[in-house]
């Protein structure tokens, strides 16, 4: 159709790579405008995929056609906007044709050395585009044949024949065994099924992808192990089996956390436990410091004591082996002044009863005996000497009193039952002493000290 | 030595240590012996004693100087009027106490002892 077009109709046929142009000054004739109405209404059914009523198609033919060939797209048109000089864009037009260029080799030569300019592609066909329009017009057909349809089924009555079909098919259809009803019968119903499966086409639609896909994944080859990998199902078993392993898991965390709060208690006890011990450490070092001391100071104690007790020991010793010297060494280290009083006034009673010894000797009249040649003191008797021995100025007791000297060495006959001992010799030849020399003398240990008090109460009570 | 006097004059005071049980008893029974012996005193001797210890001395002489005449006065007056009778024979030692001392004073009076001993 739109070959059909008049030359005149090009002016609204332009090229699209050339501007638009603008409003043309070319005004139409009548018959060419009632050619480009009848064009358009032509227009309009094709566009809704219907037939163009006879009318509006000789309409659209228009005038028979000039014996110009059809000019081609690129081929200038010296009419055209671009050549015309009056045109407000002459001298502007910046785009120029190739074939312009080219104008001159073409004309020299007979055309048959073609330039072959890759630039000059023909403006291909937009195949999405095509396609796009292809469904878009088959929907349309589709729909008015849907419509078309849904009008004439109401219409026919039932068991009228559709129309005829050609023959060809209707002998394929005989030729099988099966016998098949004729095309033609039934076109009530078969308008209605041809109806609803068109009217089923989007669901025809759906399961051809679906099939496709299918198709696809059929032939796709196995790259991909993911893809067909089995996957085990979960049963109950390894429900249990996991749940078995986040309980332990469950507990083997709280065993860890409940691991090292004890850990650290446990720290801290020991901590505690051994501060205590260090204390109690110190405290034992302490107190055995304190018992150390104690212990000296008892032993220094018992030391002293024991010294005292052995000076005391030896004193007595001294005192029984009659070592007057010794003795009053060690009352003096014993520091025992009653005793020591004691003893002077012992010797200063020794030194009168001496005097007094004299003085009654002079009275009795008794010859003043020699002194013996040997010295007499105590010695004689088995005591020991206190005195240093050097001291002759004070009159010694025993050498005044004892002056008639004898010695008992052999034990009276008639004294039988034993034998006296050494000191009770000693004693004897005291006694003898006494009763040479006319005195009287008691012989006594502690008790005659009572026994000397009791006769001195007598005494002065004149009993005896 | 008079009797009825004792002279703490002429007392000789050095004490003679003696402890217990060192036989003072002896001592003294030794004395008497070697008086009698070597001093040829045959004198009576008279020896006081308290009551408790008299029997005690009594066998101590017997033990020790058995050829010793001694006499021990004591018991009940009809007993000592008897011991008087005997204290005509001559002896050596009266043994007795201070009691009888006391009491029968102007009996014993009559002899001169040479000696006296006071025990205790």
């Amino acid at each position: 159709m739109p070959n059909g077009k008049p030359p005149s109709a090009d002016a609204p046929n332009v090229p699209p790579m050339s501007p638009s142009p603008p409003i043309t000054t070319v005004p139409f004739t009548d018959h060419q405008l009632s050619t480009l109405k009848a064009q358009m209404a032509a227009w309009k059914f094709i566009q809704h995929a219907a037939p163009v009523p006879e009318n509006i198609h000789h309409a659209a033919r228009g005038l028979p056609e000039p014996a110009q060939p059809p000019p081609g797209r690129f081929l200038e048109d010296p009419e055209s906007l671009e050549h015309n000089p009056k045109s407000k864009i002459y001298p502007f037009n910046a785009y120029m044709t190739p074939t312009e260029r080219f104008k001159d080799t073409l004309k020299d030569g007979s055309g048959k050395q073609r330039v072959l300019m890759p630039t000059i592609f023909p403006e291909g066909l937009d195949a999405v585009s095509i396609l796009q329009e292809r469904r878009k017009f088959i929907d349309a057909r589709i729909e008015q044949r849907i419509k078309e349809l849904g009008q004439l089924s109401s219409t026919i009555p039932e068991g009228v024949d559709g129309p005829p079909v050609a023959p060809n098919e209707s002998k394929k259809a005989s030729s099988s065994k099966v016998t098949f009803p004729s095309q033609t019968a039934n076109g009530k119903l078969r308008l209605l099924i041809e109806q609803k499966g068109l009217m089923l086409r989007h669901k025809q639609r759906q399961l051809r992808q679906a099939v496709v896909e299918k198709m696809i994944l059929g032939t796709v080859l196995p790259t991909e192990r993911k893809d067909f990998r089995r996957i085990r199902k979960p049963t109950l078993r390894d429900a249990r089996l996991t749940e078995a392993a986040e309980r332990k898991q469950r507990l083997e965390r709280e065993r860890r956390a409940k691991q090292k709060h004890l850990e650290y208690l446990r720290v801290i006890c020991t901590h505690g436990a051994k501060m205590i011990l260090d204390k109690r450490n110190n405290l034992s070092k302490i107190q055995r410091l304190g018992k150390g001391i104690a212990k000296f100071h008892n032993e220094t104690e018992k030391e002293e004591q024991k010294r005292i007790e052995r000076v005391s020991k030896e004193r007595l010793r001294a005192l029984k082996n009659d070592d007057e010297e010794a003795y009053l060494k060690l009352i003096d280290t014993a520091k025992d002044t009653r005793i020591t009083h004691l003893l002077k006034q012992t010797d200063s009673y020794l030194d009168s009863l001496a005097q007094a010894v004299v003085q009654q000797q002079a009275e009795a009249g008794r010859p003043l005996a020699p002194i013996d040649d040997e010295p007499l003191d105590e010695t004689t008797f088995g005591a020991s000497r206190m005195d240093d021995g050097e001291d002759k100025s004070k009159v010694d007791y025993y050498r005044v009193a004892h002056r008639i000297n004898e010695k008992v060495t052999a034990q009276p006959k008639i004294l039988t039952g034993g034998t006296l001992k050494e000191y009770q010799m000693k004693g004897l030849q005291w006694m003898v002493s006494l009763y040479n020399n006319r005195l009287n003398g008691i012989l006594a240990d502690e008790m005659g000290w009572v026994f000397l008090f009791m006769l001195t109460m007598l005494r002065t009570k004149s009993i005896l | 030595m008079r009797w009825g006097g004792f002279s703490f004059l002429c007392l000789l005071c050095s004490v003679l240590r003696a402890f217990f049980s060192l036989g003072k008893t002896i001592q003294t029974i030794s004395l008497i012996t070697y008086l009698i012996e070597r001093k040829l005193e045959q004198g009576p001797y008279l020896v006081i004693v308290p009551l408790s210890t008299l029997t005690n001395w009594t066998l101590e002489f017997a033990k020790w100087a058995p050829s010793l005449v001694v006499i021990s006065y004591k018991g009940l007056p009809q007993v000592r009027r008897n011991l008087q009778m005997q204290l005509r024979n001559p002896f050596h030692v009266l043994l007795t106490t201070y009691e009888y001392i006391i009491k029968d004073r102007p009996i014993l009076c009559k002899w001169r002892w040479t000696h006296m001993i006071i025990g205790e």
